[in-house]
């Protein structure tokens, strides 16, 4: 065990999850950042570490600053996709165990679903790639799906089970848009395909979305209104931007952020009670399974076929329906960790994993180019 | 290939355009580790050596991975639906993307038609099995 192992901790959540149009995206960020600052009991004026990205602002931090009355001696607008929010819990509690700050706000928010198709990417396009047209970042998550289909015989049937897992999960969830609707694998081959081998329901949601997360140093947390959710451990690796620069179209460096946050945590993944993984797409999250260690590589079709991912599965997996069925307002990542929490604070309803003390919340950043891992556990784990 | 987007390229990336403007499609050698680099770099992604070779590549390889699109992904390709984009690994050591215009599957060999827009492979008779 090294690094930070339960040196800070996750003391107050905030999600907001319905598309009503009726905010900005920083008066969302603002909403959910009150919510969470109230839930450990603290005051907007101990903030003063603030993590944040969205890409409707060019300089989040401050837009951000400014809109919520903050004044951060250490801020942090990384980008690295969606993972960004895992990213920023490691570099929140090196900037705590420091004592360069004193409470961290991690936050986001995104009006995706309400802009509609008036939603325009800020991101640029790699010149070299730019005249073949292809479609971000579906496209490439395509390619990489049918390099793994002829190289593991993964096929599109098992791609599918992922988003039919994912479907009932959500059926848990009472602020899950489809919780009603019954999902089929043949539903999923029969939706419109976008781009070979994705079809429309192998993609994520796009929807309305916004999350806070508090954290300070475990001494600190031991004072406040919630029990405090601990950090174990956090791992990054980054590798590519663009499609064409990705080494290998199968294999991600998921498991080097995965071994890093492991080793810091000191536990293996067979101990992970629950699992919070980045799923923009089917295809995606199979890679990912494989390459976070639940399942060997190249075997995480037959893995998501064998229903270890649904409930009652093997791996209590993307609780409460994910990115597939649940939300994904542009990025996923703080939603994915603000799960995890209320799973280990036993907060989780009807979807709750019984007993569990361990989480993982891993993120990818675009197309699987960036990632970041954390381990989190309750009081017992430490 | 339909209209494409306008191309604001820049430095090494205006050189790349001009020479497939020219059919040619260009690469580097690391003189240093003798790396194949693509696309141009001011610096060796390997070895981080500031001497990169110019070569042209033959425009012969092996198609790594593909896919059809049916929605557009720009504007500009939307009367091209579908259209079929690859990543092709060209026997000089270097990846590349291109239009796909014949029927060709993974691993098959495939030959780039340069164009000044872009490239463009299909299937490559002459080494056909």
């Amino acid at each position: 065990m090294t690094g930070l192992r339960g040196e800070v901790a996750i003391v107050g959540i905030a999600e907001l999850t319905e598309s009503t149009g009726e905010r900005s995206p920083a008066g969302m960020m603002a909403e959910a950042s009150r919510l969470a600052i109230a839930e450990a009991g603290l005051r907007k004026e101990q903030i003063d570490g603030l993590f944040t990205t969205t890409p409707y602002y060019y300089a989040p931090s401050l837009t951000f600053a400014e809109y919520f009355g903050l004044a951060p001696r250490y801020s942090d607008s990384s980008v690295i996709g969606g993972c960004s929010f895992e990213a920023y819990v490691g570099h929140a509690a090196a900037a705590l165990a420091a004592g360069l700050c004193d409470y961290a706000l991690i936050t986001y928010g995104s009006t995706q679903r309400s802009d509609g198709r008036a939603l325009v990417s800020g991101a640029e396009w790699l010149e070299y790639e730019r005249p073949y047209g292809l479609l971000h970042p579906i496209s490439p998550i395509a390619m990489i799906a049918n390099r793994h289909m002829h190289q593991y015989g993964t096929t599109s049937e098992q791609f599918a089970h992922a988003a039919v897992a994912a479907r009932q999960w959500s059926a848990k969830n009472p602020r899950a848009p489809y919780r009603d609707r019954v999902l089929t694998v043949e539903d999923v081959l029969a939706s419109t395909m976008i781009s070979t081998p994705v079809h429309k329901l192998d993609c994520c949601l796009v929807t309305d979305g916004a999350a806070a997360l508090v954290l300070t140093t475990a001494e600190r947390a031991r004072d406040l209104a919630k029990p405090p959710v601990y950090v174990l451990g956090f791992g990054e690796a980054a590798d590519h931007r663009n499609i064409t620069g990705m080494p290998d179209l199968v294999a991600t460096r998921a498991a080097d952020s995965a071994e890093r946050a492991f080793r810091m945590a000191g536990l293996g993944v067979d101990q992970v009670d629950v699992a919070e993984v980045y799923d923009a797409f089917t295809m995606s999250l199979v890679v990912l399974l494989e390459d976070l260690g639940f399942c060997e590589k190249g075997e995480g079709g037959p893995f998501v076929e064998s229903g270890a991912i649904a409930p009652g599965g093997s791996l209590p997996l993307n609780t409460n329906g994910g990115g597939l069925s649940f939300l994904h307002p542009g990025m996923l990542g703080a939603f994915l960790l603000t799960e995890a929490v209320q799973q280990l604070r036993g907060e989780a309803s009807e979807r709750q994993v019984p007993g569990a003390r361990t989480a993982l919340a891993h993120g990818m950043g675009f197309t699987l180019g960036g990632h970041a891992t954390v381990v989190l556990g309750t009081a017992e784990t430490l | 290939m339909a209209r494409v987007p306008v191309i604001r390229a820049r430095g090494e990336e205006s050189r790349y355009q001009d020479a497939l403007a020219e059919g040619r499609i260009l690469f580097q050698v690391c003189e240093a580790c003798g790396a194949a680099v693509w696309y141009l770099r001011t610096v060796c992604p390997v070895c981080m050596a500031a001497s990169l070779r110019e070569e042209v590549s033959a425009g012969l390889g092996t198609v790594h991975t593909l896919t059809t699109i049916h929605r557009a992904g720009h504007p500009d390709r939307a009367e091209d639906v579908p259209y079929t984009v690859a990543l092709v690994d060209l026997d000089e050591g270097i990846r590349v993307i291109g239009d796909l215009t014949s029927d060709a599957a993974i691993g098959d060999r495939v030959r780039a038609d340069v164009r000044p827009d872009g490239l463009a492979f299909a299937l490559d008779e002459g080494s056909r099995a």
